[in-house]
């Protein structure tokens, strides 16, 4: 098996960090990288949402644009979720598709066992709740996404750290009336925060993240190349900061 | 006339159903949710298969169609779609 590619660096708006994960997705799956994990940093507060969730429904967008709340479609599937800089945890493993398993259920409990593990070794009683959460519990710690290509995995989580979770109910649209219609969404479950559970600090904490992740495999520390960087920039204007795939549903 | 209803899929996600009828048939479907699709650009084929139906149609042919597009429903099945479509024709009428 080829060495790891670790990723530990790099702020970003969020447009930028969904384009830089197609660009590397993209690779892996046309067998020009080595597998790879990535761990996000952030400029602003963000919405990402899943690739099939109908955009008015998810946000308040009149609050997220008052706030300066960068809100942006997933090529994965799954919730919207708020992040804000420093008080979430987002990685992201760009795989080969053979060193995945195959049943998506046994994928995503595989590909976050290490988190599960490294969360525990701190005291955190965090568990795997398919198909795609990491519980304790008290509620939801986070939630994982996958994008299957046919030869490349992407999968990407994130948690909370120390989430205001105050921010988030009046951010994101949970068990209120969707916009198109009259009926009301069902209310989302309780969240959880690692920081209700640990004192060490979320650099800590991804620091622990990155050796339980890496102590069976070889590895190495290095960024994002110039050309990686440059398509990404591209993507990251053409595509994620377009209303034409942010809207689209 | 537009009718929508939500199904609560078992470990949590969450489908939406809205269809646009005339004539007591579906002259466009959309399929909203969290859920996972692969590959997702086939969620416009699920939608057309689902384009044309009675809207009394019942739950087998509405699976049977669904079934028919050659994609890996991940987190939802057909079955959670063809009940959201039932429920939709049932009770998803807006009062407009």
């Amino acid at each position: 098996m080829s060495k790891w590619r670790i990723i530990n660096e790099g702020t970003y708006l969020e447009p930028m960090h969904h384009a830089i994960d197609e660009v590397l997705t993209e690779k892996i799956n046309s067998g020009k990288m080595r597998p790879t994990l990535r761990f996000w940093y952030r400029k602003n507060p963000s919405v990402p949402f899943g690739r099939f969730q109908a955009y008015e429904d998810e946000v308040e967008h009149g609050y997220a644009e008052e706030k300066g709340i960068e809100v942006v479609r997933r090529i994965t599937g799954g919730g919207a979720m708020f992040c804000e800089p420093g008080k979430v945890i987002t990685y992201s493993i760009y795989i080969p598709g053979d060193q995945v398993p195959e049943d998506v259920e046994e994928s995503y409990r595989e590909l976050d066992k290490f988190a599960v593990e490294a969360l525990q070794d701190l005291g955190v009683d965090a568990s795997y709740q398919p198909l795609n959460d990491i519980e304790h519990p008290d509620g939801k710690l986070g939630g994982a996404a996958q994008l299957r290509k046919q030869d490349g995995v992407l999968h990407h989580t994130t948690m909370s750290y120390d989430l205001d979770t105050e921010e988030m109910l009046r951010v994101l649209r949970i068990g209120k009336e969707k916009v198109s219609d009259k009926a009301v969404k069902s209310a989302e479950k309780r969240v959880s925060r690692i920081k209700d559970h640990t004192d060490h600090s979320r650099e800590e904490v991804i620091n622990r993240l990155i050796e339980k992740f890496t102590e069976d495999k070889e590895h190495q520390k290095k960024g994002l190349t110039e050309k990686e960087l440059e398509k990404a920039k591209n993507l990251a204007e053409e595509k994620f900061s377009s209303k034409e795939w942010n809207q689209k549903l | 006339m537009a009718l929508e209803a939500s199904q609560k899929v078992p470990d949590g996600k969450m489908v939406e159903i809205e269809l646009e009828t005339g004539s007591a048939k579906v002259k466009q479907a959309r399929i909203r949710g969290d859920f996972f699709l692969e590959p997702p650009e086939k969620l416009e084929e699920l939608e057309a298969r689902i384009e044309g139906l009675e809207t009394d149609t019942g739950k087998e042919k509405i699976v049977e169609e669904l079934e028919t597009v050659e994609a890996d429903m991940i987190g939802f099945s057909p079955e959670d779609v063809a009940e959201a479509f039932q429920k939709a024709v049932k009770e998803g009428g807006n009062d407009e």
